[in-house]
């Protein structure tokens, strides 16, 4: 195994080895320091032959012993960064302790109010998505025309009592609002059963070309 | 493109991926050109060593932009020569009037200055391995030493020298492999024992 791998080393010196045994040399010596003698001693036997410079010096251990010192001195400042930051953020809350509250007491404000700024927000977000399902609500009667669905019996109900919340709409502005609603629901039928299912982007696509109005079926 | 190009592409390409080990073994396989390079701007060995030891660091940290439109030596060389002549501006010393040309990086470093910046036990050393290396070779089954020869000092790829050997590239392979392999042999107590 170990022939195999310094054949592939060898091949690397001259170029000739693929990805693969690239890797696995490398996976060697990183973890056997014989393999890494291997290389420096063909290399050292090529520099020999050709007569370049070539020596017992081996620089290659300090260079990577530098490196290695290096970067434990970089982790060491971003550990020491890491740890002035999250000493910046804990230094208010340290001083407010030491104001006299406890530290119990300003958690809980904290988690407290955060849980009274999730429920308005919460309430406000159901107000609008119920006016929504009034207003669409409205519409059902029409859409049960064109479409004749079963409506579910559950939501007429829920309608009814909801709609007291919403704001009050004058009968024309509901009018209005039937009509385009009816407009949107008969293209949509128009469109749906002309175009394959397969290829609901060509529908979204010809919509406009089409014009908003309702054609007569 | 030239085979000792492809290997060192494949290395950077490695070292670029975040594989230190194909850093070191660039280090490995440079530093005794580098040092002779830097031993023409600062004659002390100690202090020849200590900038080429910055000269691969620095390089290391600019090696994620490089971008391989040079080779990885004419590249590594620049960096050397720059990096000895900041070393000699830093310390009030001036840097050599004639400029090294770029274009000598592949000759100059020949064994003239080597002498340069190498000690005498290094020297000696030196004389002796090379002596072994050539007793070695001529030792060595003739198949095996046209092999290694056609290789390390004419430059053949694996596919020219299978041509000219008239053999399977793997059966090329297989020759440097073993050639190296017994030079490595007699080579290897030399070093030990200066070790």
């Amino acid at each position: 195994m170990k022939d195999r791998i310094k054949e592939s080393m060898s091949a690397l010196c001259d170029g000739e080895c693929n990805e693969l045994e690239l890797r696995r040399v490398l996976n060697y010596v990183g973890s056997d320091a014989e393999m890494r003698e291997e290389w420096r001693r063909y290399q050292l036997i090529g520099a020999l032959m050709r007569d370049e410079p070539a020596g017992a010096v081996d620089l290659s251990g300090r260079i990577m012993k530098a490196l290695d010192d290096e970067r434990e001195f970089v982790d060491v400042i971003e550990e020491d960064q890491t740890d002035a930051f999250a000493g910046a953020v804990e230094q208010p809350v340290a001083r407010k302790t030491a104001g006299g509250m406890p530290q119990w007491l300003v958690s809980g404000a904290v988690a407290a109010s955060v849980t009274l700024a999730v429920l308005a927000g919460a309430r406000i977000v159901n107000e609008q998505s119920l006016s929504e399902q009034a207003m669409f609500a409205a519409q059902q009667p029409v859409k049960a025309e064109v479409a004749a669905p079963a409506a579910p019996v559950s939501q007429p109900a829920m309608v009814a009592s909801t709609a007291k919340s919403v704001p009050a709409v004058s009968a024309e502005e509901l009018s209005q609002a039937q009509q385009v609603l009816q407009q949107y629901v008969l293209e949509h039928e128009e469109q749906a059963a002309g175009v394959a299912e397969s290829d609901p982007f060509a529908r979204v696509a010809n919509f406009g070309q089409n014009g908003n109005q309702a054609k007569p079926r | 493109m030239n085979n000792e190009t492809t290997s060192d592409q494949q290395l950077v390409a490695r070292v670029q991926k975040g594989d230190r080990r194909a850093f070191d073994l660039l280090v490995v396989k440079y530093q005794h050109r580098i040092l002779a390079l830097v031993g023409r701007f600062i004659t002390d060995h100690a202090e020849a060593q200590d900038v080429t030891q910055e000269a691969f660091i620095k390089a290391y940290r600019a090696l994620p932009s490089f971008r391989g439109d040079s080779q990885f030596y004419t590249w590594m060389y620049r960096i050397a020569v720059n990096t000895a002549k900041n070393h000699l501006i830093s310390r009030g010393r001036k840097t050599p009037t004639q400029d090294i040309d770029l274009d000598d990086a592949a000759f100059f470093a020949d064994e003239a200055n080597m002498k340069d910046v190498d000690t005498p036990d290094g020297l000696l050393q030196r004389d002796q391995l090379r002596a072994v290396v050539f007793e070695a070779i001529e030792a060595l089954p003739d198949e095996l030493r046209r092999a290694v020869t056609l290789r390390e000092l004419e430059g053949l790829s694996y596919e020219e020298i299978a041509e000219a050997m008239d053999c399977p590239i793997g059966t090329v392979r297989s020759r440097i492999f073993r050639a190296r392999e017994a030079i490595d042999k007699k080579m290897r107590p030399l070093l030990s024992a200066t070790a």
